[in-house]
């Protein structure tokens, strides 16, 4: 009967095996190079067991338990070194593999896979919106957001799938109170052929948004609206006046008449709202398009200038006193400038007879001016500036001889920056008359405040400007969350409303209230506030619940969320060290339309961060697994990080960014030629598009090597370049496609960059089936 | 992957000498081979009615790949299910299998296994990919595959006992084990790989994963003789 020290002794002779020694010897030979990558354990283990394999080795007999526990210290100890730096590389292991944020992408692509499917992930509460549902062979498919809500039906393209129209203004969205746990998500049962599945959708409920101003001065007054929220906003020196509800998507307001009526503009109503200043009523609705979404006042007030962006950008230009006296013939009284591009911003010059235009998309502004003294008399494009970025905002002096315009750089010859990751944030004068640059002042300042060498702390991301009386400017910055005072001709401010004085985050807008008075607005903190002429604040006006109300709520609340995405949206805005944030280049959380050197070459334009949900991993290559990786290397690295500590920064970036929504299609709004888009759906099937844009997010999530699809492209590129497949939903608001944006419209994405004919069989459709399956994408 | 059934020895022709030379080995060879060949038949045809060049490489690039995958976990699973099997057979005669049949499997499919990505490496490599070497080395999808091709081609080569003798192997079985490291390599591959369903690949490691775990099965004891 064996003894107890001779059983022990057998257990120590079980533990140290040939394996063993292999794996200690495994770990001491990665030790020497400890590359973190799976390849160099693995080869280290191939070397190890070469060794042992060639020495021939037999383990010597252990005499006695003494020996054998001394084996099994030996060679822990040479085990613990690598073990920790094993442990200590467990990152950089990730991180060479491929394996950060695996499980988030994860999440996305298996909530894709799983059929039926359906995409976006989210839905909004505040604007029509199109969801794609894929269910391969099913012949009828409805969804529903809750058991008691009725069925939306989906109209089938063919292929299995199917589109939803939703517009919460006629949809019933599920009842729940905002702070009740789990209200930010919505269980849709989508039915496919009588059977049901259930979905779960994120839910999104913005708060109210107000943003850039009109303001009559003479009167004490000015307007806001919320477009989130379908609110118009009126407040004089004292406070809020009123809160009216207008239409869907309002997206500016100007007063007319000398201050005594409001015109409003929709994006998703076709119609310009006339409101009663006095009796705080709707005076009329005229009939107008849809996707207006800038207004501009004539100085004599009988007009307005309207911006539309559906598919045929233009101004109209509305005689306001011959369409209120005949509503049904409005359309007689509006005149047409069609423009190459949306306009983003608009001011009248001196006369009724002269418009500045900015747009975004090519980062200039333009002229326009009426030809003859005829009301009728045709309008067109007189002058162009070429800026190089586009205007943030627009300011209008009151004579209008001058506009302002907030930008990140000017570039006279409109060429782009090649600077990395320039952004200088500037405010340029134009003499409307004259039409030229009179003036640049830089904005982004070092102060007291500078905590490292080279630190900006003010100045930066200007975002809105108004002129006043006594030639003054008051100049919003959400950047450095300031609004300054610029004394006339001054080039540094003789006033700062800086921080906390401000108690607005984030400011947009600011509007002149006449005798000193003025208002600024914060759309992340959903509210508005009054400064008297000593620049005190007079009244702080929340048109939102407040933090702590919010935070009141319970977990996966609505309220929750809510508050979450305010403190995004703040964070989006600041500014970093550098002087840079987010907004710099998705200039009002989408894009600036601009090529930046962002360490690549040649220049990329600026991608929209709308419509990301659910959709990781990001950038062109999908190299960055979460948005909160990507503001810690960007803004906490490269741009030297925040001055303001804030806790979880990048989890809250991330709720706002994934709270954007995709811009919405004009398409939409007009009617639809189905056989059209299921020729279109067809082409797409035939030419294998779906092979990797897979519905119904068109995207199946992947990362190709770019040799794979674009041999000729990949030939300029460093060796293991990758290309992420992008959402093809919300294509009609691109302006460059592929990778390096490199094509303009899709027709050069199929066949000049297609050369190949890797990156989808377009060399299977004819001519007509290529236009047919352009137009589809651009109805997604 | 491993040939047979051994304990802790490290001699090459140690364990070889329990694996009785039976029909059964042969036929879980013909039958893998069979399967195999069928496969082939059936990727070839169905790989001719594809137009596109760019989706017919890729399907032949997926099936063998896919061939490879399910045959190496099939015979991982082999030494776990035939501790099943032994349990059961105890306690339900009449459910018994003869004993040498999951070792013959089990060097069956892995000789699969490896043949078949040696094809789907060479596939993708030289005709999907064109012969994109840096690409290869930087994404780390294929780089997992690559790593788990270089895993299971000694581990081929190992699989016969000739060239095991020619080469002197003696540490046969710690080198056989690497096959549980090509499997955690292999599902790196396919959960990175841009065409790879998630759901299945999941599903598919999850139930190798609980077949594994009957490896920890009490072993039956052998009677003596």
């Amino acid at each position: 009967m064996p003894s107890p020290p001779a059983k022990n002794h057998t257990i120590l002779r079980t533990i140290v095996t040939p394996q063993l020694l292999l794996f200690v010897l495994t770990l001491a030979i990665w030790l020497i190079r400890p590359i973190p990558a799976f390849w160099a354990p693995i080869l280290a283990y191939a070397l190890a067991w070469l060794l042992l394999d060639r020495l021939r080795l037999r383990l010597p007999a252990l005499p006695n338990t003494r020996a054998a526990v001394l084996a099994v210290g030996a060679l822990v100890l040479v085990a613990i070194a690598p073990v920790a730096e094993l442990a200590r590389a467990r990152s950089a292991f990730a991180d060479s593999e491929g394996l950060v944020g695996l499980d988030l992408q994860l999440e996305d692509r298996l909530r894709l896979e799983k059929r039926p499917a359906i995409a976006p992930s989210v839905i909004f509460d505040d604007h029509p919106q199109t969801l794609y549902l894929h269910a391969p062979g099913a012949q009828e498919v409805s969804l529903r957001l809750a058991p008691d809500l009725p069925n939306l039906e989906a109209t089938n393209l063919g292929h299995g799938v199917f589109r939803v129209a939703f517009d919460p203004r006629t949809d019933p969205l599920p009842q729940v109170a905002p702070q009740a746990g789990d209200s930010s998500v919505v269980q849709a049962i989508v039915t496919v052929d009588g059977r049901e599945h259930r979905r779960p959708l994120s839910r999104v409920s913005p708060l109210a948004h107000p943003r850039w101003f009109a303001s009559a001065p003479a009167h004490g007054l000015a307007a806001t609206v919320s477009e989130e929220t379908d609110e118009l906003f009126l407040l004089d020196r004292e406070g809020l006046v009123a809160s009216l509800v207008v239409a869907d998507g309002p997206t500016d307001v100007v007063f007319v008449d000398d201050g005594s009526r409001l015109v409003v503009a929709h994006r998703y109503t076709p119609e310009l709202w006339v409101i009663d200043v006095a009796s705080q009523t709707v005076e009329a609705r005229l009939p107008g398009a849809y996707f207006q979404t800038r207004l501009a006042a004539s100085p004599s007030g009988t007009a307005v200038a309207v911006a539309v962006a559906d598919t045929s950008p233009r101004i109209e230009i509305v005689d306001l006193r011959a369409a209120r006296q005949a509503p049904d013939e409005a359309a007689a009284h509006r005149q047409i400038l069609p423009l190459d591009t949306p306009a983003d911003w608009l001011a009248y010059g001196p006369t009724d007879d002269l418009l500045v235009i900015a747009s975004r998309a090519d980062r200039a502004l333009r002229r326009a001016e009426r030809l003859g003294t005829e009301t009728a008399a045709p309008w067109r494009v007189t002058g162009m500036l070429p800026l190089g970025r586009p205007a943030a905002t627009l300011g209008r002096s009151p004579d209008g001889r001058i506009v302002w315009v907030a930008t990140s750089d000017y570039r006279p010859d409109g060429e782009p920056h090649r600077g990395n990751h320039f952004i200088q944030d500037q405010l340029l004068t134009v003499d409307v008359g004259a039409w030229q640059v009179v003036d640049q002042r830089l904005t982004a300042r070092r102060t007291p405040d500078q905590d490292e060498p080279g630190n900006v702390s003010s100045g930066t991301s200007p975002i809105g400007i108004v002129g006043r009386d006594d030639g003054s400017v008051l100049v919003a910055f959400a950047g450095s969350e300031e609004v300054w005072s610029l004394p006339p001709g001054a080039r540094s401010p003789d006033h700062v409303v800086a921080g906390f004085d401000l108690d607005l985050i984030s400011p947009v807008g600011v509007a002149d209230l006449g005798d000193g008075f003025w208002a600024a607005s914060s759309p992340a903190g959903g509210a508005v506030a009054i400064y008297g002429p000593t620049m005190e604040m007079v009244t702080f006006i929340g048109l939102t619940p407040p933090d702590d109300d919010l935070a009141a709520g319970a977990p996966r609340s609505l309220d929750r969320h809510a508050l979450s995405v305010r403190a995004g949206e703040r964070a989006f805005n600041e500014a970093t060290r550098a002087g840079i944030s987010c907004q710099s280049c998705h200039l009002h959380a989408d894009t600036d339309e601009s090529p930046h050197d962002i360490g690549q070459n040649p220049l990329l334009p600026t991608l929209t961060v709308r419509g990301t949900h659910g959709t990781a991993p990001y950038l062109r290559d999908g190299s960055f697994p979460r948005i909160r990786d990507l503001d810690s290397h960007l803004a906490g690295g490269l741009y030297r990080g925040y001055v303001r500590f804030l806790e979880g920064r990048g989890e809250v970036l991330e709720t706002y960014v994934a709270s954007l929504p995709r811009t919405v299609n004009p398409r939409n709004f007009a009617p639809r030629d189905l056989e059209r888009e299921r020729a279109g759906l067809d082409a797409f099937v035939r030419a294998r598009c779906a092979l990797c844009h897979v519905p119904p997010a068109f995207t199946n999530l992947s990362q190709h090597p770019v040799e794979l699809l674009f041999p000729t492209y990949a030939e300029g590129l460093p060796p293991g370049s990758q290309v992420d497949t992008p959402s093809l939903l919300a294509s009609h608001t691109r302006s460059h496609f592929l990778q390096d944006g490199r094509a303009h419209d899709l027709d050069e994405v199929l066949v000049e960059f297609n050369v190949a004919n890797q990156h989808g069989d377009a060399e299977s459709l004819t001519a007509d089936e290529r236009a047919a399956l352009i137009a589809f994408l651009l109805a997604l | 992957m491993s040939t047979r059934e051994a304990s802790n020895s490290l001699e090459p022709g140690a364990s070889r000498t329990h694996q009785a030379p039976t029909r059964l080995p042969r036929l879980a060879s013909r039958l893998c081979w069979l399967a195999v060949a069928s496969l082939v038949v059936w990727a070839i045809v169905r790989a001719a009615t594809l137009g596109y060049p760019l989706e017919r490489n890729l399907w032949l690039a997926r099936i063998s790949g896919w061939t490879a995958a399910s045959a190496l976990l099939l015979s991982l699973s082999m030494t776990p299910l035939a501790r099943l099997s032994a349990l059961l057979s105890s306690l339900l005669p009449a459910l018994r299998v003869a004993p040498s049949l999951w070792p013959a499997l089990r060097r069956s499919l892995g000789i699969t296994a490896a043949s078949a990505a040696l094809v789907h490496a060479a596939w993708s490599a030289f005709v999907f990919l064109d012969q994109s070497w840096s690409a290869i080395i930087a994404h780390p999808y294929l780089r997992a595959g690559l790593i788990t091709l270089c895993i299971l081609t000694p581990l081929l080569l190992t699989s016969f006992p000739a060239i095991t003798r020619a080469l002197g192997v003696r540490l046969w079985k710690p080198l056989h084990r690497l096959s549980y490291l090509a499997a955690a390599t292999l599902f790196q591959h396919l959960m990175l790989s841009p065409f790879a369903p998630r759901k299945w690949v999941i599903v598919i490691f999850a139930i190798a994963l609980a077949i594994g775990l009957l490896r920890f099965l009490p072993r039956r004891r052998r009677m003596p003789a």
